[in-house]
C-alpha cells in the first residue's frame, strides 16, 4: 500500500465527531493535507511545522485539558526518537500500558501511532542506524510504511492557519 | 503584576498566577522553585512533569488549544531547549497566552552566561516580556 493511502486509512479508521489529529512534521503531514483538501468534509488536523518530536506532547496537553476530545497523534519513527523520553510521561498519564513491542491499550480517547520506515524521508531519505531501541514507551501502535514514490507538495503556505478553527472545535466539544 | 520574585516567595507567585486565571502547569524543577512547587503540589491543578523543557512547550500548547491558561516553569539552563518550539510553534500559531517562569541563578559558573543573557534571548525572538516571570535569589 502506498504511504498516502495508509495515511488515508488511518484517518478513516480513527475518525469520530470528536477526533483531533496531530500529525508530525514530515511527508505524513503533507499527505494528510492533500487528502483533507480532496475530502468533502474536513478532518480536524493540526499540521506540525517544525517543533520536531513534539506532536505527542501537544496531544497529551490536549487530552488532559478536555475530557471529550479524542486525540490521535501520528508520529514518525525519527520524530519519536527525538523526544523518546516523553514516552515515559505518556505511560504515566495514559496508563494501562503493557511493556512490549506493539501495544494495544483500552484508552478510547488516546492513540499514539508511529509510522516506521527507518529513514528521514522528507530530508531526502537518509537511512538511520539508531532504531534498535526496544523501550517503545508510550506507543499505541507501530505501522510499517514504504518509501514514497512521489514527493508531496510542501505545506508551507498553511502553517497554523487552522489553529483557531481547531481551538473552536475543541471548545464546542466541551458543551456537547 | 510583579515580574521578579525572590526564591522564598513561591507561595505568592503561585497565588498570583492562580488569581490571574492560570490553571495548567508543566515544566522541569529548579531548587529556586521549591516553595512554588510545594504550593503547586498541594493544589488540584493539572501538573505534567516532563523530562525535557521543549516538551513543556508542546504540552502547554496542547492545553492552550483546549482553552487552558498554561504555565511553563524551568531553569535558565533550559532556555536553549524551549527556543525552537517557541519560534516554530507558539509564535507562528499566535499563542502568546503561556506564562514562563524562569529561574535566574547566576551562580555557580555554569549558570552565569545564560542567566545574564536570558532576558535578551526572550526579547530577541519577540516573546512578550510580560509573559515571563523571573525567580532569583
Amino acid at each position: 500500500m502506498r504511504p498516502k493511502e495508509q495515511i488515508q486509512k488511518i484517518l478513516r479508521r480513527f475518525y469520530s465527531d470528536r477526533t483531533v489529529y496531530i500529525i508530525y512534521t514530515g511527508y505524513a503531514c503533507r499527505f494528510a493535507y492533500e487528502i483533507n483538501e480532496n475530502e468533502n468534509f474536513k478532518y480536524k488536523i493540526f499540521y506540525m511545522q517544525g517543533s520536531m518530536g513534539l506532536a505527542p506532547c501537544i496531544g497529551l496537553g490536549l487530552y488532559l485539558s478536555n475530557s471529550k476530545v479524542k486525540v490521535v497523534v501520528i508520529n514518525g519513527d525519527g520524530s519519536y526518537l527525538m523526544q523518546a523520553g516523553f514516552g515515559t510521561v505518556i505511560d504515566k498519564w495514559i496508563g494501562d500500558y503493557i511493556h512490549a513491542g506493539i501495544i494495544e491499550h483500552d484508552n478510547k480517547r488516546w492513540k499514539h501511532l508511529i509510522l516506521q520506515n527507518h529513514i528521514y524521508e522528507s530530508t531526502g531519505g537518509q537511512e538511520f542506524d539508531h532504531w534498535n531501541y526496544t523501550g517503545y514507551q508510550g506507543i499505541t501502535e507501530i505501522i510499517d510504511v514504504e518509501k514514497t514514490d512521489y514527493i508531496p507538495d510542501r505545506v508551507d503556505v498553511l502553517p497554523f492557519d487552522n489553529t483557531l478553527d481547531i481551538k473552536q472545535f475543541i471548545q464546542l466539544l466541551e458543551s456537547k | 503584576m510583579k515580574y521578579i520574585y525572590h526564591l522564598d516567595e513561591g507561595n505568592d507567585l503561585f497565588s498570583s498566577l492562580v488569581k490571574d486565571g492560570y490553571n495548567f502547569f508543566t515544566g522541569l524543577p529548579c531548587s529556586y522553585l521549591k516553595t512554588f512547587l510545594d504550593a503547586l503540589t498541594y493544589s488540584n491543578f493539572p501538573h505534567v512533569k516532563i523530562v525535557n523543557e521543549s516538551q513543556a512547550v508542546g504540552v502547554a500548547f496542547g492545553a492552550w488549544l483546549a482553552n487552558k491558561k498554561p504555565v511553563v516553569y524551568l531553569q535558565e539552563s533550559g532556555i536553549g531547549h524551549i527556543l525552537n518550539p517557541m519560534a516554530t510553534l507558539l509564535i507562528p500559531a499566535g499563542c502568546y497566552d503561556i506564562m514562563f517562569i524562569v529561574t535566574r541563578r547566576y551562580e555557580p559558573y555554569q549558570h552565569t552566561i545564560l542567566a545574564k543573557g536570558a532576558y535578551k534571548i526572550f526579547d530577541s525572538i519577540n516573546w512578550p516580556l510580560d509573559k515571563v516571570i523571573w525567580v532569583e535569589k
